[in-house]
């Protein structure tokens, strides 16, 4: 102990500890983001799919519960056979401000925007389950509750988009 | 506005992470380790330049990450707390020839590490002929040598030569 002082070099050991400490902590943390990135909370993975889906509205929703600005993410919209010719889905006022539509598939018959969202009209006419993907990019980020309306219902999605 | 933003945060997260690898390795790189260098300056580049490839965009992001790096240098000379977060403490990992493993293993240091590099600046060979090696904030081993050594090992460098 009695050389250790005289060498000036500045240890500091009660420090150094915690520096140590903190390190640990760190790659603990490391260790929990890859941990949860692969269980998809950055999405990507088991715990950012969804179902959205309730009683009484003839609509499901498959999304991303996670999602990241400017990342190509997709609505997998499934409506169940049914005896109209044409199929009316409103996404809301949220969904028009968050995402910029890059593909609608199969192409709706026509669009109509209007402040309370974006109609989509879809054939429907002698035709089984109709499964529409819309593939969106998100252009902003935070928490953002979209809404998807069918007469009569609304489905609710919450969804988490990251920087 | 973005691009700044995003820069200040890649600044700090890269901060972070570099320093969980600790600073055994920015004094010692291997070559794989500086591939992956490479690959994290790849990912984050696409991360801070998105769709937006102007010179404009390019000289935000390069005017922020040069600011804060001399901010932080500024910091460093203003505050000693702040330099002993950012740089770190010089360690002492071997006392009079004996290695301090508790220290080592903390700092993810070998013993062959501390000979490496007692060879390299000394021409030591043994343990014993090491009186402090001290791990500095730079992450390079500093070796003084015992006395008798110190003498020793000039002679050992000048017969060693040849045979290298």
């Amino acid at each position: 102990m009695q050389q250790r002082s005289r060498l000036p070099i500045g240890e500091d050991m009660r420090f150094q500890e915690r520096a140590w400490l903190a390190v640990r902590v760190g790659w603990v943390l490391l260790a929990a983001v890859i941990l949860l990135a692969l269980l998809g909370i950055f999405s990507g993975g088991i715990m950012s799919a969804a179902k959205a889906e309730r009683d009484g509205t003839a609509l499901s929703v498959d999304y991303e519960r996670f999602q990241r600005r400017s990342t190509q993410t997709h609505f997998r919209l499934h409506v169940p056979k049914q005896t109209e010719d044409e199929i009316w889905l409103r996404f809301g006022r949220a969904f028009q401000d968050t995402y910029e539509i890059e593909a609608v598939q199969p192409q709706p018959l026509r669009s109509h925007i209007s402040s309370t969202g974006i109609s989509l009209f879809f054939d429907a006419y002698d035709q089984d389950d109709l499964n529409i993907v819309v593939r969106v990019r998100p252009r902003r980020f935070g928490m953002v509750n979209i809404e998807i309306a069918r007469q009569p219902g609304l489905l609710q999605m919450p969804v988490l988009i990251y920087p | 506005m973005d691009s700044v933003i995003s820069a200040a945060i890649v600044y700090v997260f890269l901060r972070l992470v570099i320093g969980l690898f600790g600073r055994r390795n920015l004094g010692q790189l291997t070559a794989f380790e500086l591939v992956l260098l490479v690959v994290i300056g790849g990912a984050v580049q696409r991360a801070l330049v998105g769709d937006d490839a102007s010179l404009t965009n390019a000289f935000l992001i390069v005017a922020t990450l040069a600011g804060l790096e001399l901010l932080v240098s500024l910091l460093e000379r203003r505050s000693r707390l702040f330099s002993r977060i950012t740089r770190g403490v010089p360690l002492i990992v071997v006392e009079n020839g004996r290695p301090l493993t508790r220290r080592l293993h903390h700092a993810r240091l070998s013993e062959d590490d501390v000979l490496a590099a007692a060879r390299r600046h000394h021409g030591l060979t043994a343990m014993d002929e090491v009186k402090f090696a001290i791990l500095e904030t730079s992450g390079e081993i500093s070796i003084v040598p015992e006395r008798k050594a110190a003498a020793r090992g000039g002679k050992t460098e000048k017969t060693e030569k040849p045979a290298g």
